[in-house]
């Protein structure tokens, strides 16, 4: 990654995990007391759309005990008083690479004859498995994890077939121990082989990959012919050719494991349904941002959707722009009239931006149901996300679906995952208010019956005297790639400290637990993807020194403060 | 401002009924029959007719003829002083696909283009805006043997991808001689062809194998193997080739490299040959006649490579003169804007008559495409594709005002909106518009403002107020 482009697109704590790549820490596990919990007296959404008050929740060894009022709690529970609490099942999400690591791709070097490549360099690779890629201890899991997400289907990461998908919990100590189902799906997208000019290997577009679908399912088919008839009659007959590949895409011909096919666009989506028609298997399709354009063949195709909750930011108006509205008949005659054009393709934005944001209202009004997919969404953006398509028409009984019921269906673990009731997997997410309002916060997420508890955002204290830190500190990170310089504000008064920091590339982020005692200033860079980076160390007069650290890394962080402020 | 506008969002004061393009971008209750009035007719095939009338039903041209009626419900336009001629057919284009070349092979006719078509592309419409309807749309030149192309009409509005695609028409697949291939996989990587002699010997390995794998099938069919070859997407199409289920339109400039394909392909039986650029044509048209090959030309673009440098705008005549059934293609979402006036240029270089320049764009590449009996010239019971102009369409004043596609009107100069986009992407930004005039750039502002006062017209430039 080059340096230029990941200042552009990473926080400052992201930048420094990206600099460095270091194997994730393991979270340090204690033993838990008990494996039994009781939330008493909460208010349980069992299932979209059925709401139960004063309900005792019990959850042992893993599996949801009792979903009823007044329940008599077990001895050896650890009880969380509930009464202000809102439990809902934990949400599935139903595609994406979390926590899915992969080991460093071959040489993309020249190959013999680059327009036959083998199936492997080629991109083809259906007998690969993402449960041998899963770290349940990777960072993004810890993060989706505390935004109420417990169980998704990941799968590998790659070309045009990746490999098959698994659907696992997002906790444990290894992959076996996350793992729900192995070999949900195979895994497909529009993505040509490794290298570029002239290493440039076949398939290089997208054209090229669907040949190439063509191409291996179709010699799939005859192979299975040839084993058949092997099978029957193996005298006289030469061994039917075989390879992991061609065998790997078996079980997708006889429609026994869905092809889920990444496709944002309209095109992308036609596409592959296009290939399905024409070779019958069952398919899937995840990240969909489009669907509003072809609605009509959504309903005929039938077939599970799993929408991208990578929702376009609404560009703001001009402050003394009236609002109106956009005028698809507009015409204007000569250049004087440009203003009123620009306005309204400004207008004609706004409007496709809308449309975007509406996909998952326009399809439930269709009467197509849906899922949703995390991928290329921050964690932290998540809820907020969620809450914009409840404002757009989503009824909250079907967002909540799509996080949880309508997936389980999907993957046919609905009687295990999906609902708060007795002998479901004890996967919740319990809130402090119901789930899509503004002001609701989580504060309890429960996977396979393991408790994890939302650190309260650290207040900062300070205890010593604020005008000695407050104004404008330029610092800089020492990294092994080279020094890194980043401006830091930091406002307020002896009774509480704020601040922001900017990284060189101009992205700004707030400051959290900022406390200073008089001699220690600290503070934490919340991260977006690689967790936060905590900054420490000592101020003498106007100069700073200290460290930032972030998932066991730590690097020198050296400040000189350029402008005092004493508000 | 940002609260008061989710305010309005909220109450749905905003946007959701403007959600979509607009009716007139998607003309998605727009008619197919009209009856077309007064007009002067060119139809290619059979003389201009003047002062006369077109009834088109469902999308068909029901009748020509004078002081038509039109049943009810059907429109009526009038086109007193106006020229309508056939929808123009672009036999060469690389529009409304999302991928050209799969270079990675010498060989790679198991690509399609039609498996990428991109519905959404707006110059779709902009060529519909200088008249075209059809567009022959080609995989790229950096293959001996390519993909597979797509002939395509210009519904521009509708957005399934399958919806561009012209059924009837044959399928076609992309050759290319010369400099391309050897460049790409010779030069670049070291494979053969190098040279033409090594694309000649491209070709016919291709053609063998495939003799081979179809020979292995058909074993396999009569019960002569007990299992069919290993598939072959590539051999499959290469067989489909030299069944004669998938024309050739080989991209060629020299003389000797097209006289050289169609001895190979007459090796093999193959007899449907269509040579695209054939900018050195004019020196071998007698034998392409005599081989009944096709020629899709550029009217005067040359020079721009090595292997181009021998041409000579008068190509066009030439070739026509000596029989070879010509077109003048694009090339370019540009120049198919204009291909009107490409064709044009054959007048000026060769002399060639009113209906043979009209011919070059329309019947005779509908006959490199196999489509002429459905579009192409203005005829009973063909395919209402007509291109309206306010001047004779090889004037150089003529603008398009109207173009119909299978009856319905996709391109209309007066009532269509400034805005034509199918797709926008939420991510983009409006660009700025900028006034040359305003910046006081003397370069940017060269007869800006002049237009409202300095008129040109057939009779010279007039001078108003």
């Amino acid at each position: 990654m080059s340096l230029s482009l990941s200042l552009r697109t990473a926080s400052v704590a992201a930048l420094l995990l990206c600099l460095v790549a270091l194997p994730a820490v393991a979270q340090s596990e204690r033993p838990a007391v008990t494996q039994t919990l009781a939330f008493e007296n909460a208010t349980v959404i069992t299932e979209p759309g059925s709401e139960q008050t004063g309900v005792t929740v019990v959850v042992r060894n893993g599996i949801i005990r009792t979903v009823e009022a007044g329940a008599s709690i077990p001895f050896d529970a650890r009880v969380i008083d509930a009464d202000s609490l809102y439990i809902y099942a934990g949400f599935i999400d139903g595609f994406s690479h979390t926590g899915i690591d992969m080991p460093e791709e071959e040489d993309a070097g020249s190959v013999d004859d680059p327009g036959n490549p083998s199936a492997a360099r080629a991109g083809v690779q259906p007998e690969r498995n993402a449960s041998a890629f899963f770290d349940p201890g990777a960072s993004r899991v810890n993060q989706l994890r505390m935004q109420g997400v417990t169980t998704a289907h990941v799968a590998p990461e790659g070309r045009m077939l990746p490999g098959q998908g698994a659907l696992v919990n997002l906790h444990g100590s290894n992959a076996e121990a996350a793992l729900l189902t192995d070999g949900v799906s195979l895994f497909g997208q529009f993505r040509g082989a490794r290298g570029s000019w002239p290493n440039v290997v076949s398939p290089s577009t997208t054209m090229g990959v669907i040949s190439m679908m063509r191409q291996v399912l179709r010699e799939t088919e005859r192979r299975q012919q040839l084993e058949a008839a092997y099978a029957g009659d193996p005298q006289g007959r030469q061994r039917p050719p075989r390879d992991a590949a061609h065998t790997a895409l078996m079980p997708l011909l006889d429609g026994e494991r869905p092809l889920i096919f990444a496709a944002s666009s309209a095109t992308d989506a036609h596409r592959i349904l296009a290939l399905q028609r024409e070779m019958s298997f069952p398919l899937m399709i995840a990240g969909l941002k489009e669907g509003f354009n072809l609605l009509d063949v959504l309903q005929d195709a039938d077939v599970p959707l799993f929408l991208s909750l990578d929702l376009p930011e609404r560009t703001e108006l001009d402050e003394n722009e009236e609002p109106t509205a956009y005028d698809p008949m507009l015409r204007v005659h000569d250049a004087s009239d440009t203003e009123r054009e620009r306005a309204n393709l400004e207008q004609r934005l706004r409007a496709e931006q809308e449309r975007y944001i509406n996909q998952a209202a326009t399809l439930h009004d269709a009467g197509l149901s849906f899922g949703f997919s995390t991928e290329g969404v921050s964690p932290g953006d998540l809820h907020g996300h969620l809450r914009t398509l409840a404002e757009s028409g989503v009824p909250h009984d079907v967002l909540l679906a799509a996080l949880t019921t309508t997936p389980a269906q999907t993957f046919g673990v609905d009687r295990q995952l999906g609902r708060v009731a007795p002998g479901f997997i004890a996967n919740l997410v319990v809130t402090d208010g119901p789930l899509f309002d503004e002001d609701t916060g989580i504060r309890h997420v429960v996977v396979d019956g393991h408790l994890y508890t939302k650190d309260e955002a650290e207040a900062g204290e300070v205890t010593g005297d604020a005008e000695a830190v407050t104004g404008t500190w330029t610092m800089t990170l020492e990294t092994p790639q080279g020094d890194i310089d980043i401006e830091v504000q930091l406002r307020g008064d002896d009774t509480g400290l704020t601040g922001s920091v900017v990284g060189p590339d101009g992205s700004e982020e707030r400051l959290q637990s900022i406390s200073f005692d008089g001699e220690t200033l600290s503070f934490v860079v919340p991260g977006s993807q690689m967790g936060d980076a905590r900054v420490s160390g000592t101020i003498e007069e106007d100069r700073f020194d200290g460290t930032i650290s972030a998932s066991g890394m730590s690097f020198d962080v050296t400040g000189q403060r350029t402008s005092p402020d004493r508000r | 401002m940002r609260t008061l506008f989710l305010l309005l969002l909220s109450l749905g004061l905003v946007w959701t009924s403007t959600a979509q393009p607009g009716p007139d971008q998607l003309r998605a209750d727009a008619p197919n029959s009209v009856l077309i009035q007064n007009a002067t007719v060119h139809t290619v095939t059979n003389g201009t007719l003047e002062t006369t009338d077109i009834l088109v039903r469902d999308g068909v041209i029901a009748s020509i003829g004078s002081n038509l009626s039109a049943p009810s419900g059907v429109e009526t336009y009038d086109a007193s002083g106006m020229h309508v001629m056939p929808g123009i057919i672009d036999a060469h284009s690389h529009i409304a696909i999302s991928d050209v070349n799969e270079a990675t092979s010498p060989v790679t006719a198991h690509v399609s283009v039609g498996d990428v078509l991109d519905p959404y592309d707006v110059r779709l419409y902009r060529a519909l805006a200088g008249g075209v309807t059809t567009s022959h749309v080609m995989h790229g030149s950096a293959n001996a043997i390519g993909g597979q192309n797509e002939t395509i009409k210009h519904r521009y509005g509708m957005t399934h991808p399958d919806a561009l695609r012209m059924e009837e028409a044959p399928r076609t697949i992309k050759f290319a001689l010369g400099e391309n291939p050897t460049r790409v996989h010779g030069e670049g990587r070291n494979i053969v062809p190098r040279t033409r002699m090594g694309v000649e010997s491209v070709i016919r390995e291709a053609f063998t194998e495939a003799q081979r794998y179809q020979a292995m099938k058909d074993a396999y069919e009569a019960g002569n193997r007990n299992a069919p070859p290993p598939h072959s997407e590539r051999m499959e199409v290469v067989a489909g080739i030299l069944s004669g289920d998938v024309m050739v339109h080989a991209h060629s400039y020299r003389a000797d490299e097209i006289l050289m394909l169609m001895d190979v392909l007459e090796d093999f039986g193959v007899d449907e040959l269509v040579f695209q650029h054939v900018n050195e044509g004019f020196k071998v048209a007698p034998e392409l006649a005599a081989f009944g090959a096709g020629a899709s030309i550029f009217s005067d673009w040359w020079a721009f490579k090595f292997e181009v440098y021998y041409s000579t705008a008068y190509n066009a005549a030439i070739l026509t003169r000596n029989g070879v059934n010509t077109s003048i293609n694009s090339d370019s979402p540009d120049l198919n804007r204009h291909l009107y006036h490409q064709a044009a240029k054959s007048q000026r270089y060769g002399g060639l008559s009113d209906e043979e320049a009209l011919a070059l764009i329309t019947i005779n590449a509908a006959e490199h495409l196999g489509i002429d009996s459905m579009v192409g010239s203005i005829e009973e019971g063909k395919h209402a594709d007509l291109a309206i102009f306010n001047h004779h369409p090889l004037s150089i004043y003529a603008v398009a005002q109207r173009t119909y596609v299978d009856g319905v009107v996709r391109f209309d100069r007066d009532e269509d909106p400034d805005d034509m986009r199918l797709r926008v992407d939420p991510e983009s930004v409006v660009e700025e518009t900028f006034v040359w005039h305003d910046a006081d750039i003397r370069h940017g502002a060269c007869m800006q403002g002049t237009g409202t006062h300095l008129h040109a017209t057939e009779s010279g430039l007039h001078l108003h107020h």
